[in-house]
C-alpha cells in the first residue's frame, strides 16, 4: 500500500472515529437518545469505532517508530508487527461486541 | 554615526580528523554598525585565528554556503547583522542535523544526494521534443504564479537544519528536497509527477511532515516550505483519487516504481 494511501485511510478513520464516538456518547449520556441504542445503526458504529480505532492508532504508531527507527527493512518489520497486533486487538474487540449485542 | 561595540563571539571549534571533542573559543571583536556576522568570522579569521573553518562565497545572501546556527537559530551569516541581534555574547555554531565537516561547515552531500532522487528539473513527456528542441516551453504568467515563491530557494539547508523530523528521522526527504520537488510537480511545463511520486510518496517523503513549520520560520528567501509540503500531499492525494493532475490533465500511472524518466 502507497504511504498516501496509509495516510489518507489515517484521515479518514479519524473522521470515522469522531462520528461513531459521538454516536456513542450521545447514546449513553444525553436524555431522550436512548433509543439509538435499539437501532442496528448502534451496533454497527461500535464495529466501525473498534475498526477505525485500531488502523488510527497502529498507523499513528507505525509513524512515530518509523522516524525514531528509520531503516530500508525497519519500516516493513514496524508494519507487519503492528498488523498483526491490531488483527489480534480487532478479533478480540470484535468478539465483545457480538457477545454484547449478539443477544439481540 | 560611528557606532562601535566590543562583543564576545563564542564560536564552536572541531575537527573530526583530529579532536575527540567539540571545543568553544571565545573571541572578542570591535563590531560596526553594519557589520555582518560573516565579517567578523572573516575578522577572527584575518587577525585571531586563521584555522577557523567558515564556508561562504557571494556574501549578499544568495549563495547560501554560510548557514549557520546563531545564538540558537538558523542563519544566514552574511544576512545577519550583529548589532541586530542585540546580544553581548554571539553564540555561533554549524548547522544541527547535518554532519559537521570542520567547525562551521557542515557536510550537505545528503541533501544533494536526495534532491538529486526527486530529480529538480522540467521533465516532458515528449521524448523527442526534449531531445531535440524545436521551441521554447510556453507559460502563462498565471501559470508562473503557481510556484514562483517557491522557485527563490538558494538551497541553504537552513529549513532542513530546523526540520524536527529531520533530526529523528535522517531518510526523511527533508524541506528544501520537498519543496523543490512541488516547484516542478506544479510547474505547467513539467509532466514529471509520475517519476517523482514513488520518492515523495515513500514511507520517508512528504507525509512524515508533520506541519511544525520551523523550516518556514527560518527561510532568509521568505518561501513558506511547510506550505509547499502541504500542497505536495494535496496533489498527490488528488492525482491517487482522480487519477489526474489538476489542471494538466495528466494521467497517472501509480506504479511503485515508475520508469525513468526521458532524458
Amino acid at each position: 500500500m502507497k504511504e498516501s494511501t496509509k495516510m489518507l485511510l489515517h484521515y479518514i478513520t479519524g473522521f470515522l472515529i469522531l462520528i461513531t464516538g459521538a454516536t456513542h456518547l450521545i447514546a449513553n449520556n444525553l436524555v431522550g437518545f436512548n433509543w439509538i441504542k435499539d437501532t442496528l445503526w448502534y451496533p454497527m458504529s461500535q464495529g466501525v469505532f473498534l475498526a477505525a480505532v485500531l488502523y488510527h492508532a497502529m498507523n499513528g504508531l507505525r509513524v512515530i517508530l518509523v522516524e525514531l527507527f528509520p531503516g530500508s527493512s525497519s519500516g516493513k518489520i514496524i508494519s507487519i508487527i503492528l498488523t498483526v497486533v491490531g488483527i489480534i486487538f480487532f478479533v478480540f474487540g470484535l468478539y465483545f461486541l457480538l457477545v454484547i449485542f449478539g443477544g439481540r | 554615526m560611528s557606532e562601535v561595540r566590543k562583543i564576545k563571539f563564542k564560536v564552536f571549534r572541531f575537527n573530526p580528523a583530529v579532536d575527540a571533542l567539540p571545543t568553544w573559543k571565545v573571541y572578542e571583536v570591535e563590531v560596526d554598525r553594519g557589520m555582518t556576522v560573516l565579517d567578523v568570522l572573516l575578522k577572527i579569521k584575518e587577525e585571531k585565528d586563521p584555522s577557523l573553518a567558515v564556508r561562504y562565497s557571494c556574501r549578499q545572501a544568495v549563495c547560501g554556503s554560510c548557514g549557520m546556527m546563531i545564538n540558537g537559530k538558523q542563519r544566514l551569516a552574511c544576512f545577519t547583522r550583529v548589532l541586530e541581534l542585540n546580544s553581548k555574547v554571539v553564540v555561533v555554531e554549524p548547522l544541527n542535523n547535518l554532519p559537521i565537516t570542520r567547525d562551521l561547515v557542515t557536510d550537505f552531500s545528503d541533501l544533494f544526494n536526495k534532491e538529486k532522487m526527486v530529480k529538480p528539473y522540467i521533465i516532458r513527456d515528449d521524448i523527442e521534443e526534449m531531445k531535440n528542441p524545436t521551441g521554447m516551453y510556453l507559460q502563462k504568467p498565471e501559470e508562473l504564479l503557481e510556484y514562483l515563491q517557491f522557485a527563490d530557494c538558494i538551497e541553504c539547508g537552513l529549513c532542513s537544519s530546523a526540520c524536527p523530523t529531520y533530526s529523528t528521522d535522517h531518510l526523511f526527504l527533508t524541506p528544501m528536497i520537498l519543496n523543490k520537488a512541488y516547484r516542478f510537480s506544479v510547474d505547467s511545463r513539467d509532466k514529471g509527477l509520475q517519476y517523482r511520486l514513488p520518492i515523495i510518496d515513500s514511507e520517508h517523503g512528504c507525509w512524515r511532515c508533520h506541519f511544525a513549520a520551523a523550516c518556514s520560520s527560518v527561510c532568509p528567501k521568505g518561501i513558506d516550505p511547510a506550505k509547499s509540503i502541504q500542497l505536495l500531499k494535496k496533489i498527490i492525494t488528488s492525482a491517487g483519487i482522480f487519477k489526474r493532475m489538476r489542471k494538466k490533465e495528466v494521467q497517472l500511472t501509480l506504479r511503485p516504481h515508475a520508469a525513468e524518466p526521458p532524458t
